[in-house]
């Protein structure tokens, strides 16, 4: 994704670099929330549908998330296989050329933001969905949620003139990924192990 | 020599990096955020949990190819 944002930044320097980047950065922002705003609408047309079905389910739905969560923290720990569903779809590299620069930001964070349409980095992706799903009583709760999501991932560009990478060139992007490769995968059990206590949370919030 | 009165810098000279973006993303975050907790009307605890999961998420694709 780093390699995609330093290209747009870069792209058009000769113009004024400083106003490349901010419009750039602003867009892409932008893009990200939409983004997930409209994944979030996406997910939130079958949990409405399902809650008129079987009505509100919170345990159920943290029960089945804190096992798909369990599943996946093994898969994370390498401790047994699961299988990892995803559209490994992405914008056509041809689009970056065929708009400026600030609408093919947009048009890309919009994708990013599209989460479970992308190709997916994460494996807390899976036991967030059914999380997701079981909040069909308040769409309107998946639709920010998930443009929160959109927007840290389209945060995430803000590093490439925080870090000069788009100065740096592309090795700079994978010795920053290799580097903090261990990390990721901490903070990802981290996190699913979290997940895997939302029962038990729910149950205390209960008492 | 020039005795003139100075003119001030140009406004339009940019901004140290990150100095504008980072609040305002934060503040964007905190913002949907906030909007999606009184809103889902999930306890506290549950929300932040749903939230960390939601923001690692966007955060790990950093570190996709």
């Amino acid at each position: 994704m780093l390699h995609t944002v330093s290209w747009m930044v870069t792209r058009d320097q000769a113009i004024k670099p400083e106003r490349v980047q901010s419009g750039v950065l602003t867009s892409f922002l932008v893009g990200g929330v939409a983004g997930g705003a409209v994944m979030g609408a996406i997910i939130a047309a079958p949990a409405w549908a399902l809650y008129s079905v079987i009505g509100p389910q919170p345990t159920a739905f943290a029960a089945v998330s804190a096992v798909v969560a369990i599943a996946y923290a093994g898969r994370a720990m390498n401790l047994w296989p699961a299988p990892r569903p995803q559209f490994a779809s992405q914008v056509p590299e041809a689009w970056r050329n065929i708009f400026s620069a600030n609408v093919a930001s947009f048009i890309y964070a919009a994708a990013l933001g599209m989460i479970y349409f992308t190709r997916l980095a994460s494996l807390v992706a899976y036991p967030l969905a059914v999380i997701m799903l079981g909040l069909g009583g308040t769409p309107l709760a998946i639709i920010e949620i998930m443009a929160v999501t959109g927007l840290a991932r389209a945060s995430t560009a803000v590093l490439v003139p925080l870090l000069r990478l788009d100065l740096r060139g592309s090795e700079a992007v994978l010795a920053l990924m290799q580097r903090y490769s261990g990390t990721v995968r901490h903070i990802e059990v981290i996190v699913l192990g979290c997940l895997v206590l939302l029962p038990f949370m729910d149950l205390l919030t209960r008492l | 020599v020039h005795h003139g009165a100075r003119h001030p810098q140009p406004i339009t000279e940019a901004r140290p990096r990150g100095r504008v973006a980072g609040p305002a993303i934060i503040a964007s975050t905190m913002v949907l955020a906030l909007a999606g907790h009184v809103y889902s009307q999930l306890p506290h605890l549950l929300f932040v949990e749903v939230l960390l999961a939601a923001v690692w998420l966007g955060i790990a694709s950093l570190f996709s190819p």
